[in-house]
């Protein structure tokens, strides 16, 4: 398992238990969002405090659970990406297709 | 000042529980011989990007134990190449048709698409001698993007963004792709 999930109200806080987010751990993040959303899940936090990098592989994991998310009609959210994270989602303008808060309670203060 | 270009080679092993330490490794060795700059820190992150993506694009394409990247630095230039002996470049083009290593002549002297949704354009212009060089744009539009749509590969994108230019070429049985980036930009 690479995610570790806790539900508070309407919301799942899924965070990412390994330092490297990359081909080695992409297609396991992939399926286990996407189990979420068939659990049923509609607003998805996906929590990065622990990752230190992110590939080319593990982005296009995320984007393919984005688009599950979208055909479920359920919900993804981004927190604590370190600064040089969110500097490759902005190179490659993923900044403009994910929605990234700094915190969990960011994104959830952001719905009410 | 005219400097002797610093030349650097690194052997890394092809798995992925040792690319964090690769990383690490090359671009301690980038930071202590680039010189003090208000700029440096941006070239490195923009190394490390490269760097990353060379790293695990040898593990899942080139077949082999290990990858040989080299680093050449300069006072114009920072080059960033990476050669194995693997399985020549195969790209997926739009509309069912593919490129692959070594080319039929046809394709040269072009432009090709390579990856085009509502916030990508990866073009690749193909040498008379075979050579890609590769050019990532963004496509600028007041929409929002439609995410159904939407590449899931940026691996080639990723280098694109984060260099001033980009190659590949296949000779002779050896990959060599090739990411420069202006010190001075």
């Amino acid at each position: 398992m690479i995610l570790e999930t806790t539900t508070k109200d309407r919301f799942t806080l899924a965070l990412i238990t390994e330092k490297e987010a990359s081909l080695s751990n992409a297609d396991e993040f992939r399926k286990e969002i996407e189990a979420l959303i068939e659990g049923g899940n509609k607003h998805i936090i996906v929590d990065f405090e622990r990752v230190v990098y992110v590939d080319s592989s593990f982005l296009g994991s995320m984007v393919s659970a984005l688009k599950h998310a979208l055909a479920a009609q359920s919900e993804i959210y981004i927190v604590h990406l370190r600064q040089d994270i969110y500097d490759l989602l902005s190179l490659i303008r993923m900044n403009k297709v994910f929605k990234i808060f700094d915190t969990p309670q960011d994104a959830i203060d952001h719905l009410k | 000042m005219n400097t002797s270009p610093v030349q650097l080679r690194f052997s890394c092993h092809n798995d992925p529980a040792s690319f964090n330490d690769s990383l690490k490794e090359i671009l301690d060795a980038i930071a202590r011989q680039l010189p003090e700059s208000p700029g440096k820190n941006d070239i490195l992150k923009r190394s490390g990007w490269i760097l990353m993506e060379f790293i695990s694009n040898g593990y899942k394409h080139s077949g082999k134990n290990e990858v040989s990247l080299g680093v050449s630095i300069d006072d114009h230039n920072l080059v960033i190449v990476k050669e194995d002996q693997g399985s020549p470049l195969h790209l997926s083009l739009p509309h069912n048709e593919s490129l692959r290593w070594p080319l039929n002549e046809a394709w040269l002297n072009k432009e090709i698409v390579l990856i085009e949704d509502s916030l990508h354009l990866l073009t690749a212009f193909i040498s008379d001698e075979g050579t890609a060089v590769f050019s990532a744009r963004s496509q600028d539009s007041n929409r929002p993007p439609s995410i159904s749509e939407l590449n899931e590969h940026f691996g080639l994108i990723i280098i694109s963004s984060a260099c001033n230019r980009f190659s590949y070429s296949f000779n002779e049985g050896r990959n060599t792709f090739k990411a420069t980036i202006e010190l001075s930009s």
